[in-house]
């Protein structure tokens, strides 16, 4: 029996780890592009966040018989996975290793030069991001790009809420500090 | 108010219209660059989803494979042990034993030491 594709993330967990292999790909199509986007952010590369999102993808079939749908939502769990994916890789990169800027591709809609101003804007907030330290841009990505509430984060990084907003608001502050530097090449002066 | 005092006034908001613009700049530059960073969010490729979901097949197949292999291999040696021991009742394991018993008969030595001490 096939599973409603709409159905909630513990819902489609479930039929898959009984079975349904149909249910894999509903959650793999809600989850893939953010976990996508949070790994392309922290690590700049996309070849490796395609390997973090397909590895944390691949954790979550594993656990799937196991899951306990009281102790975590997806999501967050599937965060967590990927961030420590991130962190685990970053780690292991050689210190003086430079982040490559992310070719990502110029989403459709808006004039050309918005969509150029876009992209330099884009470029210029993953090479600020590279130079947060890891745990801090971990968090700005989580709060400001995917828009996840604290409590989220907070469970997603496995800290204290209080924790999070402190390396939000010290992540903002210096990407802000940052990207000003830049800001007439951005085209913040003019908004 | 003095005239220091005026002065002390107009130092602060002095630095309070230097500091704002560039408190400010950096405030709309964070803002903007989530603004871009959200609309231009990567899209998994034809591939990588291909990828996942082929990983997912994987794992539940295995899962099953290990599932059924474990029922199938208590199953094959149930039936072993019942064939075993319909077509040869004790002969494997007697076949393992040694063929007398392995204790000495202690009677005569307790016999002799009996006719030692005598009547």
């Amino acid at each position: 029996m096939r599973t409603d594709p709409e159905a909630s993330d513990a819902e489609l967990l479930r039929a898959y780890a009984a079975g349904d292999l149909s249910a894999a790909a509903p959650l793999a199509r809600r989850h893939a592009p953010r976990l996508l986007s949070v790994a392309r952010r922290m690590l700049g590369d996309p070849a490796e966040a395609e390997d973090v999102t397909q590895e944390a993808l691949l954790r979550l079939w594993r656990i799937a018989p196991d899951w306990d749908p009281e102790r975590a939502a997806v999501s967050t769990w599937l965060y967590r996975v990927a961030s420590n994916l991130c962190i685990d890789r970053l780690r292991r990169r050689r210190p003086t290793e430079p982040l490559e800027a992310a070719n990502m591709p110029v989403a459709p809609g808006g004039g050309p030069q918005e969509r150029l101003q876009d992209a330099q804007r884009r470029d210029a907030l993953e090479q600020a991001l590279a130079r947060l330290p890891e745990r801090q841009r971990l968090a700005v990505i989580l709060r400001h790009i995917e828009e996840l509430p604290n409590p989220d984060i907070a469970e997603a990084m496995g800290i204290g809420v209080d924790a999070v907003e402190s390396l939000t608001a010290r992540g903002r502050r210096a990407l802000g500090r940052i990207l000003s530097a830049r800001k007439e090449a951005l085209g913040y002066d003019g908004e | 108010m003095t005239g220091n005092d005026d002065d002390g006034v107009g130092d602060l908001s002095g630095a309070r219209r230097d500091a704002l613009p560039d408190a400010l700049i950096e405030r709309i530059a964070a803002d903007a660059a989530f603004v871009a960073a959200r609309r231009d969010a990567p899209a998994p490729s034809a591939l990588l989803m291909a990828r996942i979901e082929r990983d997912a097949r994987r794992v539940a197949r295995t899962r099953r494979r290990g599932g059924w292999g474990a029922v199938g291999g208590l199953l094959a040696a149930g039936a072993a042990g019942v064939a075993i021991g319909l077509v040869d009742p004790g002969g494997v394991i007697g076949a393992y034993l040694p063929p007398e018993p392995a204790v000495e008969p202690l009677a005569p030595a307790y016999e002799f030491q009996l006719a030692e001490l005598g009547p």
